[in-house]
C-alpha cells in the first residue's frame, strides 16, 4: 500500500512533467532581430558564417553527433521562427538537428526557414574547416561564436576519447545560455534618432554571376601589426577599417573629390560597455566616415579621419543613444498594437531609405581563445558575411592566437579593394599570406 | 606556396597567378596546399528551363485566343475564361512548384485565394448565375477546414499551431455571410455552413485543446 503511494505521485509527476515538455517553450525577437526576417531574401540573406579550421579532417557522422548533443542545451539555437499578429516570435523546434553537410555551394545562402528542419543556421564542413552559418534574427557573432565552440569541443571529445575522458561532456564554463534582451534592459528612454541615414558614395562595378560568392582571406602576424599600428597611433581594429576606406577611395575614386561620403559601418558588440552576456543580438553600428571635399588625400589623411570618426562615435553615451532611439519605438504602445503586415511595410521602408547610407561593413569577431585542452587541435577561425543593400563588399577581422584573419566577403567581380588593401599591409612591412574561394581565377 | 612579387602577398591557393592582380606568381617551396573551398559549379535546374518555355507557351496561347476571340466577333468573352485559366496554371507552376521559399500554408491560401477568384471570372463571363459565390467559394472554405483538420491529425505534435489558421477560415466564412446579408450571395445556406463549421472547429480545438491552445493564442497576438 505504502508502496503504491509512493509510486502513484512519481509517476503523475512524469506524465504532468512529459506534458510539460511537449508544450513548445517560446521567446521574443531582440530589438535588432525584428529587421531580419522582413528584409531577408537571396539576395539579402542576413547569413554570416564562422568558420573554425581544425588540424584534421572533419568527420562528418561525428560533426552530426556532436551537433545532436550540444544543440539541444541551447535553447537559443535550438527555435524556429513563428509569425504572429503583432511580431514574429521564436518558438521550440521539436525536430532533430538539422543534417549536418559537406559543403558544396557557395557561402551564407538564404535559410529557408520551413527547409533545414525549420532551424534558423546550418552546420556544414570542408577538409579540416567547420562552418556555422547563421540567420542574424538569432545571434550576433558573439552567440554564434559560443555555439560554434561548444560544437567543436563536443566534435573534438568525439574524435578523441582521451580528451572527452578529461574534458566530460559539459558545456564550458565560459559559455554563457543567457538569452536576456540586453536592448531592453539598458535602453534609455525618449532619444532622438542618432545614426546616419543620408546617402554614401556606392561601389558600382561588374558583379559575379548570380549566386556567386567570392570570399578571400588574408593572413596577418598580430605582432607585426600591432607594431604598425602603433606607428600610426591607431588601435588594430581602427586601423584596418580605414585600410578599407583608403582602399575604397583608391579604388573606386582614385583619388579624386566625391559628393558622398565613404561610410564603413562598423558594429559595436555591447556587451562589454553593458556587463552583458547575452547570447541574443547586443550590438549598434557606427559608421566610419570620410567625405574627400579635395583631391588626393594622403594615407596619413585617411586614417586619421577615420580613426577620429570612430573615437567620436564609440563612447558608452553615444552607443547608448543609438540603440535607446530603436527600443523607444518598439516600446511605443501605438506601434506594438500595429499588425504586423503593416509592420513589415514600414520596416522595409525605412530599411531602403538608410540601407544606402555606408559603403560597406567592417566587423570585428576579436580574438578568439579556446580552453586549453583543444588547442593542439585548432588551427584558426575566421568569419565573414552576406552581403546587403548597396554594399557589395564586406570585411571581417577574427584573430587566434597570433594570427589575425581579415576576410573580405564579395559579390564584385574584381577584388579592386582588396589589391590595394593587401598591396598597401605588404608595403607596410607586413608578411601577408592570402587564400581565396576560387571564384576570382574563373 | 606562392608568391605575387607585384603585390608582395604570399598565396595558399593552387594556382600559377595571382588573385589579386592576375600576375604569374613564383613557387615558393614545394609543399603543395590542399583545396580549402570545394570547386563549385552553379547548378543549373532543368525546372526552370521547363517553367520558362511554359511561361512562354501560356503567354503565346493567351494572345491567340484574344486574338481569335477578337476576329471571330463572339458575344462572350471566353478568350478571359482562357487568359485566367492560363493564369492560375502560372501561379501553380511559379509560386507552388518551382518556388523553395514559401511554405506550404502560404502556397495552399494563395493558389485556393487564386482559384476561387477565377472561378468567380468564369462565373461573371458565363453570364453571371452566382454559382460562384453561392456555392463554389464556400465550398471551398469547407474544404479547406477538412484539410486543416488532416493536416492537424499528421501533425499531432504541433497541432497548436493550425489555431490561426482556424481563425482565418472563420474570417473569410464570416465575409460571406456578410456578402449574402448585402444580397451579393443570393444563395446563403452554403456560406452559414461554412462559418458554423469553421466556429465550430475553432471552439473545438480551444476548448479540447486547454492550456496549450491559450498560450498559442497567447503567442501568435503578443503585443509585447
Amino acid at each position: 500500500m505504502n508502496k503504491k503511494n509512493q509510486t502513484q505521485p512519481g509517476k503523475k509527476q512524469k506524465r504532468k512533467a512529459s506534458r510539460r515538455a511537449r508544450e513548445p517553450k517560446w521567446d521574443k525577437l531582440d530589438n535588432t532581430a525584428h529587421l531580419f526576417p522582413v528584409i531577408a531574401g537571396d539576395d539579402m540573406t542576413n547569413v554570416y558564417r564562422i568558420s573554425v579550421v581544425l588540424k584534421e579532417p572533419v568527420i562528418g557522422d561525428t560533426l552530426q553527433r556532436a551537433l545532436d548533443m550540444v544543440l539541444p542545451k541551447f535553447d537559443g539555437f535550438n527555435v524556429r521562427l513563428r509569425q504572429g499578429f503583432f511580431w514574429y516570435y521564436f518558438e521550440e523546434n521539436g525536430k532533430p538537428a538539422p543534417e549536418v553537410l559537406e559543403e558544396d555551394t557557395y557561402p551564407c545562402r538564404y535559410i529557408i526557414q520551413h527547409r533545414n528542419n525549420s532551424y534558423l543556421f546550418r552546420v556544414t564542413y570542408y577538409m579540416c574547416r567547420i562552418n556555422l552559418e547563421v540567420f542574424h534574427v538569432l545571434t550576433d557573432g558573439m552567440g554564434g561564436l559560443n555555439f560554434l565552440k561548444e560544437l567543436t569541443y563536443q566534435y573534438l571529445r568525439l574524435s578523441h576519447p582521451k580528451l572527452r575522458e578529461q574534458e566530460g561532456d559539459r558545456l564550458s564554463i565560459e559559455t554563457s545560455l543567457n538569452r536576456e534582451d540586453s536592448f531592453l534592459q539598458n535602453y534609455k528612454k525618449s532619444h532622438a534618432r542618432n545614426y546616419r541615414s543620408s546617402r554614401a558614395f556606392i561601389m558600382k562595378a561588374p558583379r559575379l554571376r548570380a549566386q556567386e560568392f567570392g570570399v578571400m582571406h588574408g593572413y596577418l602576424q598580430i605582432p607585426q601589426l600591432k607594431e604598425v599600428c602603433r606607428r600610426h597611433e591607431m588601435s588594430i581594429n581602427e586601423y584596418l577599417v580605414a585600410l578599407v576606406v583608403w582602399s575604397i577611395y583608391q579604388g573606386y575614386l582614385h583619388g579624386a573629390q566625391a559628393k558622398r561620403p565613404i561610410r564603413a559601418a562598423v558594429p559595436v558588440n555591447l556587451r562589454p560597455y553593458f556587463d552583458s552576456v547575452t547570447t541574443k543580438n547586443f550590438f549598434v553600428v557606427v559608421s566610419a566616415e570620410f567625405m574627400p571635399e579635395k583631391e588626393n588625400y594622403t594615407f596619413e589623411e585617411v586614417l586619421l579621419i577615420v580613426k577620429e570618426s570612430l573615437r567620436s562615435q564609440i563612447k558608452k553615451e553615444n552607443l547608448e543613444d543609438i540603440f535607446s532611439y530603436n527600443v523607444s519605438n518598439e516600446k511605443n504602445l501605438a506601434m506594438r498594437a500595429v499588425p504586423l503586415v503593416i509592420k513589415n511595410l514600414a520596416i522595409r521602408s525605412v530599411y531602403t531609405k538608410t540601407a544606402l547610407a555606408n559603403t560597406t561593413t567592417v566587423t570585428n569577431i576579436g580574438n578568439v581563445k579556446v580552453r586549453e585542452a583543444y588547442e593542439p587541435y585548432i588551427e584558426m577561425f575566421h568569419s565573414f558575411l552576406a552581403m546587403s543593400k548597396g554594399q557589395l563588399l564586406k570585411g571581417t577581422i577574427c584573430s587566434y592566437q597570433e594570427t589575425l584573419a581579415f576576410t573580405f566577403s564579395s559579390v564584385l567581380e574584381k577584388p579592386v579593394v582588396q589589391k590595394i588593401f593587401f598591396r598597401t599591409l605588404a608595403a607596410e612591412g607586413l608578411d601577408v599570406t592570402i587564400e581565396s574561394n576560387g571564384v576570382y581565377y574563373e | 606556396m606562392n608568391k605575387c612579387l607585384h603585390c608582395g602577398v604570399t598565396i595558399t591557393d593552387k594556382t600559377d597567378v595571382c588573385p589579386l592582380c592576375r600576375c604569374v606568381v613564383e613557387l615558393e617551396g614545394t609543399d603543395a596546399q590542399a583545396e580549402r573551398y570545394p570547386n563549385i559549379r552553379l547548378k543549373g535546374r532543368k525546372l526552370e528551363l521547363v517553367s520558362r518555355i511554359a511561361l512562354f507557351l501560356a503567354i503565346v496561347l493567351g494572345a491567340l485566343a484574344v486574338l481569335l476571340n477578337y476576329t471571330m466577333d463572339s458575344d462572350r468573352m471566353w478568350s478571359v475564361i482562357v487568359v485566367g485559366v492560363l493564369a492560375y496554371l502560372m501561379l501553380f507552376l511559379f509560386y507552388i512548384i518551382v518556388n523553395e521559399h514559401a511554405g506550404y500554408r502560404s502556397k495552399v491560401v494563395i493558389g485556393v485565394a487564386c482559384g476561387a477568384a477565377d472561378l468567380v471570372v468564369i462565373d461573371y463571363v458565363l453570364g453571371f448565375k452566382h454559382w460562384s459565390l453561392d456555392y463554389a467559394i464556400p465550398l471551398t472554405l469547407l474544404a479547406m477546414d477538412l484539410m486543416i483538420i488532416v493536416v492537424m491529425f499528421i501533425n499531432i505534435r504541433n497541432w497548436q499551431s493550425y489555431l490561426l489558421f482556424q481563425i482565418v477560415m472563420i474570417v473569410c466564412s464570416g465575409i460571406c455571410v456578410i456578402l449574402s446579408v448585402c444580397g451579393v450571395i443570393r444563395h446563403p445556406l452554403m456560406s452559414y455552413i461554412a462559418l458554423g463549421f469553421s466556429s465550430v472547429m475553432f471552439l473545438a480545438t480551444f476548448i479540447i485543446g486547454g492550456r496549450r491552445a491559450r498560450n498559442e493564442l497567447k503567442r501568435r497576438f503578443h503585443v509585447m
